[in-house]
């Protein structure tokens, strides 16, 4: 069966925090189902520690039917594209593992999706930042908002957690990074570079939010600014990519 | 504006801006052009308050995760961060890939400036053995400070020069830097070659991880300079021990300072090559008898700063009133050195100005160069006395070493007593002069020629392209 909606959540050592994102993600599952919305849910384990992978294979909230990917691929970029991989849905909604989202997230983003063009990717409207800071922010809609690709080499206006056609993910890819390896870092904001270079239109979805949480320490963003790392060459940079 | 007017004197050292006026007039405006962009470029997207359906939302989703409240209970502790509009940084960036011109680049040097100087003849040398070895115009050089560069003509032809520092010079460093960066990761060139540029250093410090897994990494290095406490400051000092793990190779001009950066620093010694600069001018031996009028003259040009010691120069032509002094040279910015002054009035010492060739100040009655220095790496004007076949008395400073017996040098800067001591003899030995002479020629000889320089830029892995062709 093929299905409206993918939801690809990446996991790695969110230990009990998991449990409250897995919890909301499915009950915004539910909401979607209920409003006929085919949804399934691919959960993907990159290197993730025993606690991690305890909650999630013995959350309550489980249907059973959801896919769960155990890999050892150490990068969250990589991470993300098996999940997508394995998903069939019209849509893929990317997720992270320790935040939250308000709980018509799905059910309006399907509905805004399905009234706009092919060539977009949503956004929640508004991000509310917890835990180490307390923030809130209205995220960028290319069409209705200003915008300028050359915010791009400065600012990512998007966090990572992303709506789009399923064919999206499949023309730009998420680049692996290695941060800690390769200097290299920042796949999400590379990946907003690539797709505005592509042409892809970044919109919002009115009434939705999604919580993002900043921890104290050991998140990937973290260490990235801790190590000093850059984004990898983009297309958005290259020659024609800014005109 | 009042409150900005004081921020801003706080922000300038009365101190630094007699010292360096042009450095801290710099820091002064970058600092005041960082303000500008900032009011004028960050502009928030949306409205300040959370919207009451967030409210409700974020109430009903604490059942799952209580840190979404505050400790009443609430949603109230939320500040609204509002997402910047800075596009400057992206605009001068494509003002800069317009400038750079869409060519796959393999080869990029990066230099403060062209100007004279012996790490710009360096570099100059480092470029024309590129252009010998792949197309001249798979080579770029950025030039990193706002400054005009006059030697910029000297760059071989079909070599594209960018004037990087002229283009960003409105950001801070921090900006510049990531342009910088972002440049090179683009560009993915196969070797980045960094001379004295303080952008290019701070562009390895902090993203040299990332910056080495597309190019190889080159620096040079000359020498230690000294602060007023004769603490030895630098590029050296400041970057090496950061950024020696991202860096394929180290070059210096000369042996002395790869030892001591290894053995005070403890940056491994394998890292340095030795590279020593071409001779590039035609040397005509001299072989006439050396014999002098019965008034000679000493000869000395360089900076009149407190690295080339006025103060030592000025100690000797006083100690030895009966030879005459042709002091040639030019003053470096800020105060006068306080030796200046006593050396103008001195009746045996003529005060020259700056000079373009140094073969064309040397007169048939100079009986030596006297090079006075309490730092140094290799100074190239001691191969232009060689050249010329004037005899050098010089302290054993640096790479002096590498050019001239140690025997012959003086043990110590300060040590005025012998360089007059040194003076005195080739004044009053023929025989002597001829000897120092012949020696200066042999060393000139020996592994400084084109081809010598060639070889050693081709034996370096992966630094030149098609090496040896």
């Amino acid at each position: 069966m093929n299905h409206d909606l993918s939801v690809v959540v990446t996991f790695h050592r969110e230990g009990i925090l998991a449990h409250a994102s897995l919890r909301s993600y499915l009950h915004a599952r539910e909401l979607a189902v209920r409003a006929g919305i085919a949804t399934e849910m691919v959960l993907v384990l990159d290197n993730a520690d025993a606690e991690t992978a305890s909650m999630i294979r013995s959350h309550p909230d489980l249907r059973g039917d959801e896919a769960i990917l155990e890999l050892s691929l150490g990068d969250a970029a990589l991470a993300r594209n098996a999940g997508i991989r394995q998903a069939d849905g019209t849509y893929v909604c990317t997720l992270d593992g320790d935040d939250l989202v308000s709980r018509d997230y799905f059910v309006k983003h399907v509905e805004f999706a399905r009234s706009a063009g092919e060539r977009v990717i949503l956004h929640s409207e508004i991000v509310i930042s917890f835990g180490a800071k307390n923030l809130f922010s209205w995220q960028v809609d290319q069409s209705t908002m200003p915008f300028s690709k050359d915010m791009l080499i400065s600012v990512n206006p998007w966090v990572s957690a992303v709506f789009a056609r399923r064919e999206v993910f499949a023309e730009v890819p998420y680049v692996a990074c290695f941060p800690a390896q390769t200097g290299f870092g920042y796949e999400d904001w590379h990946w907003s570079c690539a797709t505005v270079a592509a042409g892809f239109e970044h919109r919002v979805v009115p009434g939705t939010a999604y919580f993002y949480r900043i921890k104290e320490s050991g998140s990937v963003n973290l260490v990235s600014n801790s190590i000093g790392v850059v984004m990898p060459p983009n297309d958005l940079f290259g020659f024609g990519g800014l005109r | 504006m009042i409150a900005r007017f004081f921020a801003l004197v706080r922000r300038v050292s009365v101190r630094q801006l007699i010292r360096n006026p042009r450095a801290e007039l710099g820091r002064i405006l970058g600092w005041f052009s960082r303000r500008l962009e900032r009011v004028s470029t960050v502009i928030s997207h949306g409205q300040p308050e959370i919207p009451a359906w967030l409210q409700e939302e974020t109430i009903a989703l604490a059942s799952v995760e209580p840190g979404l409240l505050s400790d009443h209970g609430a949603p109230d502790h939320y500040r609204h961060y509002g997402i910047p509009f800075i596009t400057k940084p992206g605009e001068i960036y494509r003002q800069l890939l317009s400038e750079v011109g869409e060519h796959p680049y393999t080869h990029v040097m990066i230099l403060p400036w062209l100007v004279r100087g012996g790490a710009d003849r360096g570099a100059l040398y480092h470029l024309e053995a590129w252009a010998e070895c792949m197309p001249a115009g798979d080579i770029l050089v950025l030039l990193t400070e706002g400054a005009e560069s006059a030697w910029a003509h000297r760059v071989p032809e079909g070599v594209k020069v960018v004037e990087f520092g002229k283009i960003v010079g409105s950001m801070g460093m921090e900006g510049q830097v990531q342009l910088m960066t972002r440049l090179l990761v683009q560009l993915q060139p196969e070797v980045v070659h960094n001379i004295n540029s303080r952008t290019a250093w701070e562009s390895i410090r902090m993203f040299g991880v990332a910056l080495r897994q597309r190019s190889r990494l080159y620096v040079s290095l000359f020498c230690d300079d000294h602060d007023e406490n004769m603490v030895p400051v630098g590029y050296a000092r400041r970057y090496l021990r950061s950024c020696y793990s991202n860096l394929s190779q180290v070059f210096c001009d000369n042996s002395v300072y790869p030892d001591r950066w290894s053995r005070e620093m403890g940056v491994p010694r394998a890292i340095f090559t030795v590279m020593k600069f071409p001779y590039d001018r035609e040397v005509v031996e001299k072989v006439d008898s050396f014999d002098l009028p019965s008034s000679p003259r000493i000869l000395w040009a360089g900076r009149f700063d407190r690295q080339k010691r006025p103060d030592v120069l000025l100690a000797i032509a006083e100690a030895m009133p009966d030879v005459l002094f042709d002091v040639h040279g030019v003053s470096v910015l800020g105060p006068q050195h306080p030796a200046m002054a006593q050396l103008g009035a001195l009746r045996n010492v003529t005060l020259h100005g700056p000079f373009v060739r140094f073969e064309e100040i040397v007169r048939s009655d100079h009986a030596a160069y006297l090079f006075t220095s309490s730092w140094e790496g290799l100074p190239t004007i001691l191969l232009d006395a060689a050249a010329a076949g004037l005899p050098v008395v010089a302290p054993a400073v640096g790479g002096v070493v590498d050019l001239i017996e140690r025997d012959w040098l003086v043990d110590e800067p300060d040590d005025v007593r012998a360089h007059v001591q040194r003076l005195r003899s080739l004044i009053s030995e023929p025989e002597l002069r001829r000897h120092r002479r012949a020696d200066q020629y042999r060393a000139l000889s020996s592994g400084r020629s084109w081809v010598d320089f060639r070889t050693a830029i081709c034996s370096i892995e992966g630094y030149a392209r098609n090496a040896g062709a």
